[in-house]
Formats: structure tokens, C-alpha cells, sequence
């Protein structure tokens, strides 16, 4: 499970310009825009944020890629890329579309369209459609883990 | 026969006479050139508790300029003010309320230009939070609620807090464009 407090952090964004809508707080960021929220991280080259009523952000960015970084609760590093992202602050839904790569650990993921859980760290691949209409494909190296000798019951 | 010589040199020499006199009075009662001196800018006007209300055409306010003090100067028509004011309450538009250490007036228009300690507050409109925004050097267009910055700008509203150099706002659409260096905080949701 990713690290559990992310998205319950403050969010902190960079970019070079900003345009607000200040009746809603909906800004739409451009340029280097980066964002970090606990141990997450986000690059883009535009990104739109806003906020519902209790203060739960959302996300919209497009990159060429978008990329995306978490620490994992268990140790180790997610990292994700993709033409655009969308982030649900309220679920901890990531949905990174067009050209999706993901990594988690050594498990290796790539599809039209990625579902990722931040919260749950699962993620979903869909292959979305090809130049010629047919199911597009998805591609998926998934490393076992060793088996650590001195974990009860392995065997030699 | 003499009597035709002084007959002949008489106007002749009543002639002169009034030439020369004409010439010795023009020369005495030559106005000096008056070549005006650098134009001292000083105050012509100077009010304690100021207060200036600016209406619309259908006679509702616009905004109200106050200050502690105002000065006004003709040699440039210009007006500064100690610890200004600006209030703009525009059926329609949010609130506006922009204060500042000095402020100055440039030939009687709606352009003021705030100096020193500007805070420009967006009171809460339509259910939205109030927006505060400081900064050290402001241009403000009065009448058509326009505001910008070329300085280092703070912004606040609700949790949330920004940072950038450079901005403009438009009170009438409620949209503010920061220009460079942008930096947001947004607060914890609330779970």
C-alpha cells in the first residue's frame, strides 16, 4: 500500500504561469509544472487543479509524458508516465492515457490506458485500440520475488 | 529766403524729433521676456480626511477614494494620498478593497497607482471565499476594476496560499493571471 498519509497531505505546486479562477480556485498551471503531495510526484508540462467542497484536489495534466512518482509503502518506487493524467484526490484514482507505462518495483506494465489506485497500489491496463481499429495491446513483465532462504518453509 | 530754409527743415526736424522719442519710448517700455522658471512641484490643495466618491451614470457609486491626506499639484494635475483607500462596490462585480501606505493619482483619471504595504481583498461573492492579495506596488484601474503587479505577490483564499512574481486581475471576471515563478499550497482535504 503506497504511503498511506499521501493523500491526505498538503499539495504543492509549481509552474511558470498560472491562470486562477478565483470564484472556484481552478487554476490551470503552465509550464515545468510540478506537483507534490506526500511522497507522490508529478511533472507535466500543463496541468488544471481544482478543488471540491471539503478541500479534496483534482487533476487534469498533459506531458509529453506526464510523469509520475510514489514511494511504496512496503519500500521501493512506482513510476508511471503517459500523454495525460487525471487524478482523483478524493479516491487516489490515477489515470494515466495515451502511451501508458507504469513500473512498480521490478513489474513492468504498458497499454493505451492504466487504472492505478494510490491508496490500494493495484493497478488495471487496458489496451484501448490500434491505428486499424483492433484491440490494442497490453504488455505486462511481472518479476517473482525470490524466494528468501531463510523465510520458514523454503525450500534450499 | 530764410524764412522758406526753417519752413522746409521744420517737419523735418519735428519728424525726427518723434522718431527719436518714439524709439527712447519703446526702448524704456520693452516688457522684459518673461522666461518662465522650472515649475516648482508643490501642492496647491492639501485636504486632511479625504474622501472622493466616483458615481456611475445611473448615479450609484463606483468606487470611493479616502486618505488621511491628500495633495493635489496643478503643475502636472496629479493628487497623492497618505494611507489611501480604494473601495469599489459596482452592482454586479465582487467587492474590491485595495489599501495601501501612498497612492497617486495621475491627471484626474480612474488609474491610481498604490505604493507601500498594498493589500488587495476580494470580499466573498456568490457563495465563494474571500481572496487576499499583497504585494508592494500596485497599478489599479478604478473604474473598470483592473489590477496589476510587476513585484513579488502573496495571494490567499480559504487554505490555500500562492506566490509568484507578476499578476493581473480582472474583478468583473474574477480571473487572476500570475506571471512568473508560481507556487501553490493547497491545505490538507478535510476527511
Amino acid at each position: 500500500r503506497a504511503e498511506l498519509a499521501d493523500r491526505d497531505q498538503p499539495i504543492h505546486v509549481e509552474a511558470e504561469t498560472t491562470s486562477t479562477d478565483t470564484r472556484n480556485s481552478r487554476n490551470v498551471l503552465q509550464g515545468n509544472v510540478t506537483v507534490v503531495q506526500g511522497s507522490l510526484q508529478m511533472k507535466a508540462d500543463k496541468a488544471t487543479i481544482w478543488e471540491d467542497k471539503t478541500g479534496n484536489q483534482y487533476l487534469e495534466a498533459e506531458g509529453k509524458p506526464v510523469q509520475f512518482k510514489q514511494k511504496l509503502e512496503g519500500g521501493g518506487m512506482l513510476e508511471a508516465r503517459s500523454d495525460r493524467a487525471e487524478y482523483d484526490g478524493a479516491k487516489g484514482d490515477l489515470r494515466l492515457i495515451g502511451h501508458a507505462y507504469l513500473k512498480r518495483i521490478n513489474d513492468e506494465a504498458t497499454g493505451e490506458r492504466i487504472f492505478y489506485n494510490a491508496q490500494t497500489e493495484e493497478y488495471r491496463v487496458e489496451g484501448g485500440k490500434d491505428a486499424s481499429g483492433k484491440p490494442g495491446r497490453v504488455k505486462m513483465t511481472i518479476i517473482p520475488k525470490k524466494n528468501n532462504p531463510t523465510t520458514p518453509g523454503a525450500k534450499p | 529766403m530764410n524764412t522758406d530754409h526753417s519752413a522746409i527743415a521744420f517737419p523735418i526736424a519735428l519728424l525726427a524729433g518723434l522718431a527719436a522719442l518714439a524709439l527712447a519710448l519703446d526702448r524704456i517700455t520693452t516688457i522684459p521676456l518673461f522666461v518662465p522658471g522650472p515649475v516648482k512641484h508643490e501642492p496647491d490643495t492639501v485636504i486632511e480626511n479625504f474622501t472622493a466618491l466616483s458615481l456611475g451614470e445611473d448615479g450609484k457609486p463606483i468606487y470611493e477614494l479616502s486618505a488621511r491626506k491628500m495633495l493635489h499639484y496643478p503643475d502636472d494635475d496629479s493628487a497623492e494620498l497618505a494611507e489611501a483607500r480604494m473601495r469599489r462596490t459596482i452592482t454586479g462585480s465582487p467587492v474590491l478593497n485595495i489599501s495601501a501606505d501612498r497612492a497617486r493619482i495621475l491627471d484626474r483619471g480612474h488609474e491610481v497607482w498604490f505604493d507601500g504595504n498594498v493589500v488587495m481583498v476580494r470580499e466573498p461573492h456568490a457563495g465563494d471565499l474571500p481572496l487576499t492579495v499583497r504585494t508592494s506596488r500596485l497599478w489599479a484601474n478604478a473604474a473598470d476594476g483592473l489590477a496589476k503587479s510587476d513585484q513579488a505577490v502573496t495571494a490567499e483564499s480559504g487554505h490555500n496560499r500562492l506566490s509568484a512574481v507578476g499578476f493581473d486581475y480582472n474583478n468583473a471576471q474574477q480571473i487572476m493571471n500570475l506571471h512568473s515563478q508560481v507556487k501553490i499550497d493547497y491545505a490538507q482535504p478535510k476527511r
